[in-house]
């Protein structure tokens, strides 16, 4: 018999970005808020601070922030026709655990996706003609668009105070941006990340040939900075520990260092760390949501009783949250019905390894997780696709993120696989090698969705979630053209004596890094046949339950997530304050 | 669920009740008032000298009584820092970068123990091997970076950093006469002081600011930056184990009123203001009295 807490207002899973940005919203508005963190309370001070926190071990190669494989994990499969089988150890997603979830783990690269990401399927039908979508892909327009979503956009780059320079203001080119970067309201609040030299190399090759480099926006403070909730962020120092740590100098935008010292202020805004929850309770009648069964740290399960539930779980695993508790209709590929794991769809990424001239030192260990030298002339629809055949693109940038000696030791392809051959190649190209990166949009298909795996159950006796997933020819095709442009510009940078291009190809492998942003799952959309939520992330079948996240998208752009994640958690929960609080039920469009 | 850096808070207010009364009395007994935006040190700052001489005596700065500190300035907001376009991405080289590969330790020795026509001996506040005698308000030079050396010249040349008698002899060096200084002091040993390296549980509080730094100030540790109990780390990033108190309280005075900007992005400025009087005092005698170490 589980224990049942004091009723609230509002239960929140997860104390990532967007638990704690709408917690915090919704707390000040006068809601009885409580947010459950599966994890432990991790704080800047003491728990970042160095030299502990600098410890690629413990981090990177053993997840200390990631979900813990051992009692919950996924199992995978490229297509129907096989049997999915759980995962001990991934690299292709990174769902966070602990306080501030993968919002305190990430590397901070910053953008906002681009309009035509929000129209995917009426842009690219009225430019091209519907037959530039493959019959296999299932992409379809938001419900809503770039333009509506800008001032939220805008607010969340004030909250985390993102760098860089604006491009775009009202309409207006500004020089010394990136030109094809979409409208904005105001310029960012901090400028851009100074350059390492792999960077700046590619940027004065990629430039030479015509394109348009430019620094890449990032969520790491370039000076020091007094947020929108009144609390202080410092200025990067380039320590390279970013992607997979917590940041020791309060430079990282985290819900730990930008909204949770203000949220916690709040008298009816509580953190339950330790709150691991299993599922949504409903009504009988299934339309309504009733609160949220959760294991405490001690292992107990314990009821909280909620008018509204919030799920702010890392993306897919609200997917998961909503098939265990029975809310939507679960996808089926093979009748083509339901839509609850629909549309799940990941990104598709690509590299150039590039090996320099000894007189080229590229002081790999001198970077961040975001600072980048990138370039959007083949992202989104910038560049003409009528003779191309497919859909989406993506930046093609070089970024040096920290050159940490248990993973980074890049060698050309046919050296020894080990002994002193390998030894002696590490030593000859560890300070003189740097990869292009190529991060592409990635289209869902018919046949790519999360399910709840019929053999294989996590720790607490629940289905582990089935990810289905394979790269759609498009977006074979997509990787192969931008791959071959990021080998030009390899091939034209200075000092460059070796390029090798690696193309994304089939099949897809959760084994391999590849970006960890999962989407999809729970699209929202204008219509209940093809969406799991309504336009403000309100679910279809039982109005008292929201979805945040990555799970929303209904397609993946090829821009890093937390913008929109960030932009449509702001947009939510303004919609939570200014209507369904005062007359909760389904939200009109 | 409360945070757990609340705790600090408590532990801090014990330990910092009774430091503040201490402090606010030597601040009355000593103290210059409120209103200056910096508190210059009591330090006599010695004469220039009538005739460039051959060799100069020192005449090291005198020691001002125990517990004796400038008090520290009232805080006053800095503007942001402006940063770099986004299409500006060309390799930076530092401006002193060149002058510091042609460097001469023998001509930066002669210059720092005789001076030349209108440039004071550096050894006469410096001390004789670029380490102060104790309670002054000079800083050690010995085994500081050529690099942080010669950019602490470069901006009192340009005026990001000011000091009423730094400023003017900066600018009668050349960008040569400055390279050999920051390569003949930052070959010298940094030695250790007498008393230094006392226990650091001592110090508590600054202790904590230097290891754990605050988290509901978002101060991070000291340490990130200035390396192990203050021996400094890189290029840039100043040692302040050793250097005197007073010293340590008017650089974050300077920072504090904005006198002082050659901080890159205004790092310091903003952590300073956001410290205590009672704590930059703290830490100044933390640092003075922590071993500069054998780097």
């Amino acid at each position: 018999m589980a224990k049942t807490m004091p009723a609230v207002d509002v239960a929140i899973i997860g104390a990532g970005w967007t638990g704690t940005v709408i917690g915090k919203e919704l707390a000040a508005a006068g809601q009885r808020v409580v947010v459950l963190e599966r994890g432990e309370p991790r704080w800047p001070t003491p728990d970042f601070q160095g030299p502990n926190v600098h410890d690629e071990l413990k981090y990177t190669r053993r997840h200390e922030l990631h979900q813990n494989t051992a009692t919950e994990t996924f199992t995978f499969r490229n297509h129907d026709g096989q049997t999915a089988l759980p995962m001990r150890r991934w690299q292709f997603a990174y769902p966070g655990t602990h306080l501030g979830g993968a919002g305190n783990h990430w590397s901070g690269a910053y953008y906002r996706f681009d309009p035509t990401d929000f129209n995917m399927r009426s842009h690219y039908t009225e430019r091209y003609g519907a037959r530039i979508f493959d019959e296999d892909l299932t992409c379809q327009d938001w419900p809503l668009s770039y333009d509506e979503l800008e001032p939220y956009f805008d607010r969340f780059d004030y909250l985390i105070g993102a760098s860089g320079q604006a491009g775009n203001i009202k309409g207006q080119k500004q020089e010394g941006g990136n030109p094809f970067e979409p409208w904005r309201s105001r310029p960012y609040p901090n400028p851009p990340m100074k350059v390492p030299y792999a960077p700046a190399l590619f940027g004065e090759a990629a430039r030479s040939l015509g394109y348009h480099p430019y620094v890449q926006p990032s969520a790491l403070c370039t000076r020091p900075y007094v947020n929108t909730e009144g609390l202080q962020m410092s200025a990067c120092v380039y320590c390279g520990f970013c992607s997979n740590f917590g940041c020791e100098h309060y430079a990282k935008a985290s819900p730990q260092v930008c909204v949770l010292p203000v949220a916690l202020k709040l008298k009816n805004f509580e953190l339950r760390t330790g709150a691991h929850v299993l599922r949504v309770e409903l009504s009988e009648d299934k339309k309504r949501a009733r609160g949220v069964t959760y294991v405490d740290a001690a292992g107990n399960e314990v009821f909280q009783p909620a008018e509204i539930v919030v799920l702010c779980a890392f993306g897919i695993n609200n997917v998961r949250l909503l098939l265990l508790s029975g809310i939507g209709e679960p996808y089926d590929p093979q009748r083509g019905t339901g839509v609850v794991g629909r549309n799940y769809t990941h990104q598709t990424t690509s590299g150039v390894n590039l090996f320099f001239d000894e007189s080229f030192n590229i002081n790999p260990f001198m970077g961040a997780g975001a600072v980048a030298v990138t370039m959007d002339d083949f992202s989104a629809d910038n560049f003409d696709h009528g003779p191309l055949g497919f859909v989406g693109g993506g930046y093609l940038q070089i970024q040096v993120v920290s050159g940490a000696p248990i993973g980074y030791h890049p060698v050309p392809k046919g050296t020894a696989a080990w002994g002193s051959a390998w030894k002696q190649a590490v030593k000859r190209y560890y300070n003189h090698s740097a990869s292009i990166t190529i991060t592409g949009s990635a289209q869902p298909t018919r046949g790519s969705y999360l399910s709840l795996d019929p053999t294989y159950k996590d720790a607490w006796g629940l289905p582990l979630l089935r990810v289905t997933y394979d790269l759609p020819d498009n977006d074979i095709r997509m990787s192969a053209f931008l791959t071959e442009r990021g080998d030009e510009i390899g091939r034209a940078m200075k000092g460059v004596q070796r390029t090798e291009p690696g193309p994304r190809k089939r099949p897809f492998t959760a084994a391999a890094y590849q970006s960890t942003h999962l989407t999809g799952g729970a699209a929202m959309g204008a219509d209940p046949r093809t969406s799991v939520v309504n336009r403000y992330g309100q679910v279809w079948d039982v109005p008292n339950v929201f979805v945040t996240g990555a799970a929303l998208f209904p397609q993946n752009s090829g821009y890093n997530p937390t913008g929109t994640v960030g932009a449509t958690a702001y947009w939510i929960v303004e919609k939570i304050k200014s209507d369904y609080l005062k007359s909760p039920g389904p939200l009109a469009a | 669920m409360s945070m757990p850096p609340r705790s600090y808070v408590t532990l801090g207010l014990i330990v910092g009740a009774p430091l503040i009364t201490l402090a606010a009395t030597l601040y009355q007994m000593f103290g210059q008032g409120g209103d200056g935006p910096i508190a210059p040190s009591r330090v006599e700052q010695p004469a220039p000298p009538q005739q460039p001489a051959a060799a100069p005596t020192p005449t090291p700065a005198p020691a001002p009584a125990a517990g004796q500190l400038p008090p520290v300035a009232e805080p006053k907001p800095s503007t942001p820092v402006p940063g770099r376009s986004a299409t500006d991405f060309g390799a930076y080289r530092p401006p002193w970068a060149a002058a510091l590969e042609h460097a001469d330790v023998d001509a930066g020795k002669q210059l720092a123990q005789a001076g030349k026509t209108g440039v004071q001996a550096c050894v006469a506040c410096h001390g004789p091997a670029g380490i102060t005698p104790l309670g002054g308000a000079f800083p050690n030079l010995a085994g500081l970076t050529p690099d942080y050396l010669a950019k602490q010249l470069w901006d009192f040349r340009d005026g990001s950093r000011q000091h009423p008698l730094m400023s003017g002899l900066a600018k009668a060096l050349s960008d040569a006469e400055i390279a050999h200084l920051a390569r003949y002091y930052g070959g010298l040993p940094p030695g250790a002081r007498a008393g230094a390296a006392e226990n650091a549980a001592q110090h508590e509080a600054a202790l904590r600011l230097d290891t754990l730094g605050d988290g509901p100030r978002a101060l991070p540790a000291c340490a990130n930056c200035h390396g192990l109990q203050g021996r400094g780390e890189g290029p840039l990033l100043p040692r302040l184990a050793g250097q005197p108190a007073t010293y340590f309280v008017d650089q974050m005075n300077a920072f504090r009123s904005g006198l002082r900007q050659n901080d890159d992005v205004g790092a310091m400025r903003a952590f300073a203001q956001r410290l205590t009087p009672e704590e930059i005092a703290q830490l100044s005698r933390y640092y003075e009295t922590r071993n500069p170490g054998a780097d």
